[in-house]
C-alpha cells in the first residue's frame, strides 16, 4: 500500500466519520469516478482558502508547542542585557535597574526586594507582577546602552527635548 | 445614538516594505480568532496590496466593478473624473455593502471582514483644493464612525506616505501600530510618522503609538537596532516585547492567496504561536 494511501486512510480514521459515512464516500467514488472525486476535493480546498467559512482555531494547536513561559523568557533577556552584555555583577545589575525603575515609577518605592538566594532572574519575574514587561525591558536596554561601548549608528534615533 | 466602542488602529510607517500589510492581514487574522472579536480590515492604499494578498484577482475585480471598495466610502459614484470630487448630503454606504467576509464563528459572535482598496484613491494626491478634500475626509470619518458601532476593531492599512488619505486615517484612529524592521530606514520611517503627527495640530489627542519589530531573523540577528529602539526614552516603552520573526509563510507568494496561518502546511503552527503572543500583548495595550 502506498504511503499516500496510508495517509488518506489515517485521515479518515482520525476524522470521526461513521462507518456509514465512509461507505457513502466510497460509493460516490465508484459512481462518479476518481477524477470527479479529486476535482471536488480541490474545489473545496480553494473555497476554504478564499471564501468565508466557520473555523475557530483548534485548541490542540496550542498544546503542540506548549504554552510559552513569557515572563521567564523576558527575564532571561533582561539578565542577558544586564549580566552578559554589560558584565555587571548581580548586585550592580539590581542597583542600576532599581535606580532606573525608581525614576520611572515616580519615586514610589519598589515593593519587590531582591533576594540573593533567588537570583536576578526570579527577582525580575516578580517585578513583572507590578511593572509591565515592556517597561522593564526598556530600562534594562537603556542601562545596557549606557554602559556598553558600541559604535554609534550614523543615523541614531533623535533624542528630542520634551519627549 | 450608536455606541462607538470599536477601536481604530492605523498601521503605518513612512518606509515602504516594513510589513504594514503583513501585520494588517496575518496578525489581525489571529487576533480576530484568538480574542473572538469583530474585526474590519480596511485597505486604504491606492496600491491595494492588502486586497491582493487576500483576494484572487477575479474576485477583486468583481468587487471593484460593484463599487465595493473603500473609494465608495470617500465619494458617491459619479463621473467627475480624476481632478474633481463628487459630494452628496447622503450618508456613506453601510459597511455591509462594501465588505467581504472571510471568517466568522458559527454563533456569529465574531467575524473578520475586509473592505478592499482601489487605485482610484490616487486621485486625492492630484487634487489641491482643500475645500473639496475636506468633504471627502468628512465622509470617510462618518464611515469610520459607523464602522466603530459595528466592529470591535477597525484596522486601516495605509500607504507609506504623508498623503491626504494617510492623514484621513490618522484623524480616524485611536491607536497607531508601527511595524519596524531592524534597519535604519524603518527606524527613520517611525520618526517621520511622529514628525507628521506633530505637524498636524488638528489631530488631538494624538493616537497612542505601538511599535512591532518585524521580520526579525531567526539566526545571526544583529540586535543593535532593537537595542537602540528599546533603549530610547520615548519609543522604548512603546515597543512590544514580542517580535514577529521572519517566516516564509509571511512572504508574498505567487501561488497562494490568503492568510498565512490558513495555509495548509504543518509548519504554520510555530508562526501561529508567535503571533498569539503578539496578540496577547496588543489586547492588553489596546484594552480589547
Amino acid at each position: 500500500m502506498s504511503r499516500n494511501v496510508e495517509r488518506i486512510l489515517l485521515l479518515l480514521a482520525a476524522s470521526g466519520l461513521s462507518q456509514r459515512a465512509i461507505q457513502d464516500g466510497v460509493k460516490m467514488v465508484e459512481q462518479f469516478g476518481g477524477k470527479e472525486f479529486v476535482d471536488r476535493v480541490m474545489a473545496l480546498r480553494q473555497r476554504i482558502q478564499t471564501s468565508y467559512s466557520e473555523m475557530p482555531y483548534d485548541e490542540l494547536e496550542a498544546i503542540e508547542f506548549g504554552p510559552r513561559n513569557e515572563r521567564s523568557e523576558i527575564a532571561n533577556r533582561v539578565v542577558e542585557l544586564l549580566l552578559k552584555e554589560t558584565s555587571f555583577s548581580t548586585e550592580q545589575a539590581v542597583l542600576e535597574l532599581e535606580k532606573s525603575l525608581f525614576e520611572e515609577t515616580l519615586q514610589r518605592e519598589l515593593h519587590v526586594r531582591f533576594r540573593s538566594k533567588d537570583g536576578l532572574r526570579k527577582w525580575v519575574e516578580r517585578l513583572m507582577e507590578y511593572i509591565s514587561p515592556s517597561v522593564i525591558l526598556h530600562h534594562a536596554t537603556m542601562i545596557r546602552n549606557k554602559f556598553v561601548h558600541y559604535q554609534h549608528a550614523d543615523w541614531p534615533l533623535r533624542d528630542r527635548e520634551n519627549e | 445614538m450608536p455606541s462607538l466602542n470599536g477601536k481604530v488602529v492605523t498601521v503605518l510607517n513612512m518606509k515602504g516594505g516594513v510589513g504594514k500589510t503583513t501585520v494588517s492581514a496575518h496578525v489581525m487574522r489571529v487576533l480576530y480568532n484568538q480574542l473572538r472579536k469583530k474585526v474590519l480590515l480596511i485597505d486604504l492604499d491606492s496600491q491595494f496590496n492588502l486586497s491582493q494578498c487576500l483576494l484572487p484577482r477575479n474576485k477583486y475585480e468583481d468587487l471593484k466593478d460593484q463599487g465595493s471598495t473603500i473609494f465608495s466610502a470617500m465619494e458617491p459614484p459619479s463621473d467627475v473624473g480624476l481632478f474633481d470630487v463628487a459630494t452628496t448630503d447622503k450618508p456613506p454606504p453601510p459597511t455591509s455593502e462594501l465588505m467581504k467576509r472571510f471568517w466568522q464563528f458559527q454563533d456569529g459572535s465574531a467575524y473578520l471582514d475586509l473592505i478592499p482598496g482601489s487605485f482610484e484613491l490616487v486621485k486625492y494626491s492630484l487634487i489641491g483644493d482643500q475645500h473639496k478634500l475636506a468633504a471627502v475626509q468628512k465622509r470617510f470619518l462618518q464611515f469610520i464612525s459607523q464602522a466603530r458601532s459595528e466592529y470591535d476593531l477597525v484596522v486601516i492599512d495605509c500607504n507609506p506616505s504623508s498623503s491626504f488619505i494617510t492623514i484621513c486615517a490618522l484623524h480616524a484612529c485611536t491607536y497607531l501600530l508601527v511595524p519596524v524592521r531592524p534597519d535604519r530606514y524603518s527606524v527613520l520611517g517611525l520618526e517621520l510618522v511622529v514628525d507628521l503627527l506633530d505637524m498636524l495640530p488638528t489631530i488631538h489627542p494624538k493616537p497612542e503609538i505601538t511599535i512591532l519589530l518585524n521580520a526579525i531573523p531567526r539566526q545571526n540577528y544583529d540586535k543593535s537596532t532593537e537595542n537602540e529602539l528599546r533603549g530610547h526614552r520615548r519609543f522604548g516603552p512603546k515597543v512590544l516585547v514580542n517580535i514577529l520573526r521572519h517566516s516564509k509563510l509571511l512572504e508574498a507568494s505567487s501561488n497562494y492567496t490568503g492568510f498565512a496561518t490558513d495555509k495548509p502546511v504543518s509548519y504554520k503552527n510555530l508562526l501561529k504561536t508567535e503571533i498569539r503572543s503578539i496578540v496577547d500583548e496588543l489586547a492588553t495595550r489596546w484594552e480589547l
